[in-house]
């Protein structure tokens, strides 16, 4: 009977470790431990975790993109240049409207500076498999490409302003709880969660980052879909290029550096394989949580800056080693 | 010194919960040809991986010479002299004969290579091992046919001073000539005193190459034999615990004048000009050499490939399949010869295999419903008798029989109509063979119609009701029933003509 109980126990103990998506979770239950012992007067506190999920849901919004790009097996490196150009015009189009005595959301301008993603998204996607070349080499292009327009445009300097409603949206939460920023964040992984586990489409995705001449024998229109791939991942670095100017209030040609990085570190640290086909969104959260405790606690404790890189570093050889083991 | 080469006595090894080799032994004399036979999943392929250094055996012995040996990793194998050539060749394709023989054993002075002693040195066993077959050792060895690129492999390994060579299916993608030529490789080998241990599942090849057999079967040791002494059927009644009647099922053949696909004057990279007709039930065999554009043509029809001109009518329309999504809409299926690299989503599991390509059918708006994708799965799973615990399994870990059933579950789920089957058999056991002959039977009963490509000729003349062979591009000749035979199919292959 007790035998029985522990073999019972056993297998679901098993069956939790087995799951690809408990590694990322387990590092980060144990990472939150060590953060509360660490700095226990600050760290746990509810203004605190707060502010950790305000700022995780930036990288967490360009995560989502990278994600699916990662999964067939892709790569974008113009992320960065994709949320700075999109916060930088936005800027300049709420500071006409702000001078106006105009306040709100400025659903146009938002909307066009989300186009603004998806088209460089296209431009991505369509070189990347229309020429068949490698997408890291063509996303770099593509980044540096924007990235001189964005100097030329904002003449290397910050500027611009922001509405009130998005002033409250990047720093307030609803009813005082939920930071507004987290909230979209996890609408938007909502909705590609969905998309990725329920429909059609998603299951393309897996299938082309798997095996893509086996997906296009089977009969899956692989260009549109790997294209499609890059076309979001436009659309949600846009959209975080939009949180980051409500959290930062200004329109920052520089502002989203090393958010590539860090993006696509969350992802693998997630447990999204780079080689495409493996991978999910629910990963992606706990990487990208790993990631801003991380930054948080080091700074919590006063680590020097410099020091924190190195350790940031660590933590990515360390994650991407464990599940390489798993293989 | 005593007579074995190579003992394993008594090898175990287990995977979680898995017996995967549950004492075995396999005794191998010096010098000889020695075939390890048995059905997929029978522990060939693992009782080789703890030869060569990949699995550790949880018990048991290995001597080699006489002496007892730890073999730690693969490197360690082969300076113990075992040596395996994989089914999928170890070779680099971008560079060429000469630096594949070399690698990992360059000669160097100061970290530079030193050319001329490497040429001397591989060209040594290049050589020998290629004679007369395998002249080039300048061009990059993606450029020479499967069968050159195995002697490559066989050159490197006896370069390592191996006295044991392992060959893992090695005549599976050949043509019956490299066949020829890689015999006689093999009995040059046998010559100078290297023992061969060679794994095929076509039986005819062992009882012409090698001395002695021994027979695998779940995981356990069942008999060793001298060939000389025993037949096809007393190894296969081993080789599955049962007799065999035949290795074909009985056909029941449909006659039907209905034309289910009319292919005019298709012309592509690789063929010219090829037209035939498919009736509706009707299993055709389309044969020829490697190279001899049987797979292009499938290919093109399929919109897998460009098709330069020509016209393919599906029940009497014209259809333009320019992409295999048009293919798939107008009811075909393909079963690549590659299953691995073509037909697979290794790493998903049989349930998302078998839906891959009828999805639309499981959703609505988009969206795919679970309980109609298991409901669909788990029909076909348990219609082709996948052998699994479930659906959830992931693909990579079934036997290569299995996989294939996986693939057919694909197709025959999307609702194909017209069937291409290229190699269907290939890399298969015998019991699994006679399980998909049976399965095309019913399908064309249910008025499904086929294409097999088969480069076995038993098999072409055992399953077809007609049989198609081209040459070169060219489409030679059509054999009926009562025209079935090896000197036609032989004489058409070669680009002769029937009397």
């Amino acid at each position: 009977m007790n035998a029985d109980n522990n073999s019972k126990s056993n297998n679901i103990v098993k069956r939790i470790l087995s799951n690809p998506i408990s590694g990322p979770y387990i590092a980060l239950i144990i990472l939150f431990i060590i953060s509360t012992i660490a700095s226990p007067d600050i760290f746990p506190t509810f203004t605190n975790i707060a502010n950790v999920l305000r700022t995780a849901s930036i990288v967490g919004m360009v995560s989502i993109g990278m994600t699916v790009v990662l999964l067939v097996a892709g790569i974008d490196l113009s992320v960065t240049y994709i949320m700075a150009i999109s916060a930088c015009i936005l800027a300049n189009i709420m500071a006409k409207q702000v001078a106006d005595g105009k306040d709100g959301i400025q659903l146009g301008g938002v909307l066009l500076v989300l186009l603004i993603g998806c088209v460089v998204g296209l431009i991505n996607g369509a070189i990347i498999v229309l020429r068949n070349v490698e997408p890291f080499i063509i996303t770099l292009g593509t980044g540096q490409v924007l990235k001189g327009i964005i100097y030329i445009y904002t003449k290397g300097a910050p500027g611009g302003a922001v509405t009130n409603a998005w002033k409250t949206f990047g720093s307030e939460s609803l009813f005082g709880v939920i930071p507004y920023a987290v909230i979209m964040w996890v609408i938007m992984i909502a909705i590609f969660g969905i998309i990725l586990h329920k429909t059609v489409f998603g299951r393309h995705i897996y299938a082309i980052g798997s095996n893509e001449e086996a997906a296009r024998l089977t009969g899956i229109k692989t260009k549109v879909h790997k294209i499609m791939a890059y076309v979001i991942c436009g659309l949600t670095a846009a959209m975080a290029g939009v949180m980051l100017l409500a959290r930062v209030r200004v329109g920052e040609p520089n502002g989203a550096n090393g958010y590539d990085m860090d993006a696509i570190a969350a992802v693998v640290i997630g447990g999204t394989a780079m080689s495409g086909g493996r991978g999910t969104l629910a990963g992606t959260i706990a990487g990208v949580l790993i990631m801003a405790i991380m930054n948080n606690v080091l700074n919590l404790v006063g680590a020097d800056p410099n020091l924190q890189i190195v350790i940031k570093g660590f933590i990515i050889l360390l994650a991407v080693l464990v599940q390489r083991k798993n293989d | 010194m005593g007579e074995y080469a190579l003992e394993m006595l008594g090898v175990t090894k287990t995977f979680s919960k898995v017996t995967a080799l549950d004492n075995v032994n396999l005794r191998v004399k010096k010098g000889e040809i020695h075939a390890l036979i048995g059905e997929n999943g029978a522990g060939k392929s693992t009782l080789m991986k703890v030869l060569s250094g990949v699995y550790k055996p949880d018990g048991g012995r290995i001597l080699i010479d006489g002496e007892e040996v730890t073999i730690k990793n693969p490197k360690d194998a082969i300076e113990k002299g075992v040596a395996i050539i994989y089914q999928e060749l170890s070779l680099v394709p971008e560079l060429n004969a000469i630096q594949n023989v070399m690698l990992g054993q360059e000669i160097n002075t100061c970290k530079i290579i030193n050319s001329k002693k490497e040429n001397e040195f591989a060209r040594k066993y290049l050589d020998y091992v290629g004679k007369g077959s395998l002249n080039d050792y300048k061009t990059a060895v993606k450029n020479l046919s499967v069968a050159q690129q195995q002697m490559v492999d066989i050159a490197k390994a006896l370069s390592y001073n191996s006295k044991i060579i392992i060959m893992d299916e090695p005549t599976d993608s050949l043509t019956s000539r490299e066949i020829e030529i890689l015999f006689k490789c093999v009995r040059q080998l046998k010559k100078d005193g290297i023992t061969v241990i060679y794994i095929s599942h076509r039986l005819e090849e062992l009882f012409e190459l090698c001395d002695t057999v021994t027979v695998l079967r779940d995981g356990q040791y069942i008999v060793d034999e001298d060939i000389s002494k025993i037949n096809k059927d007393w190894l296969i009644s081993k080789m599955i615990g049962r007799d065999l009647k035949d290795t074909f099922p009985p056909r029941r053949r449909i006659e039907s004048d209905e034309v289910v696909m009319d292919v005019q004057g298709l012309t592509g990279e690789r063929y010219k000009d090829v037209s035939f007709q498919l009736h509706r039930g009707e299993i055709l065999g389309l044969t020829g050499l490697v190279g001899s554009g049987r797979t292009e043509v499938l290919r093109g029809i399929f919109g897998a490939d460009k098709v330069k001109s020509g016209t393919v009518t599906v029940n009497g329309e014209v259809v333009n399949i320019n992409h295999p999504h048009v293919a798939v809409q107008k009811g075909f299926g393909f079963a690549t010869e590659d299953r691995k690299a073509q037909g697979l989503f290794l790493n998903q599991s049989i349930e998302k295999n078998i839906t891959a390509s009828a999805l639309e059918q499981i959703s609505s708006g988009g969206f795919v419903s679970s309980e109609k994708e298991r409901k669909l799965s788990e029909d076909y799973f348990k219609e082709l008798n996948v052998i699994a615990p479930d659906t959830k399994k992931i693909v990579k870990f079934l036997s290569g029989g299995n996989q294939q059933k996986v693939v057919l579950a694909k197709w025959l789920a999307s609702g194909s109509k017209i069937l291409f089957l290229d190699e269907p058999t290939r890399g298969i056991d015998v019991g699994a063979k006679y399980e998909i002959y049976q399965l095309m039977d019913n399908l064309v009963q249910e008025g499904v119609s086929i294409i097999m490509i088969s480069s076995e000729m038993p098999e072409v003349m055992g399953v077809s009701d007609r049989i198609m062979v081209m040459h070169e591009g060219d489409m030679t000749g059509e054999l009926h029933q009562t025209e079935f035979s090896e000197e036609n199919l032989m004489k058409l292959s070669s680009g002769e003509s029937l009397e």
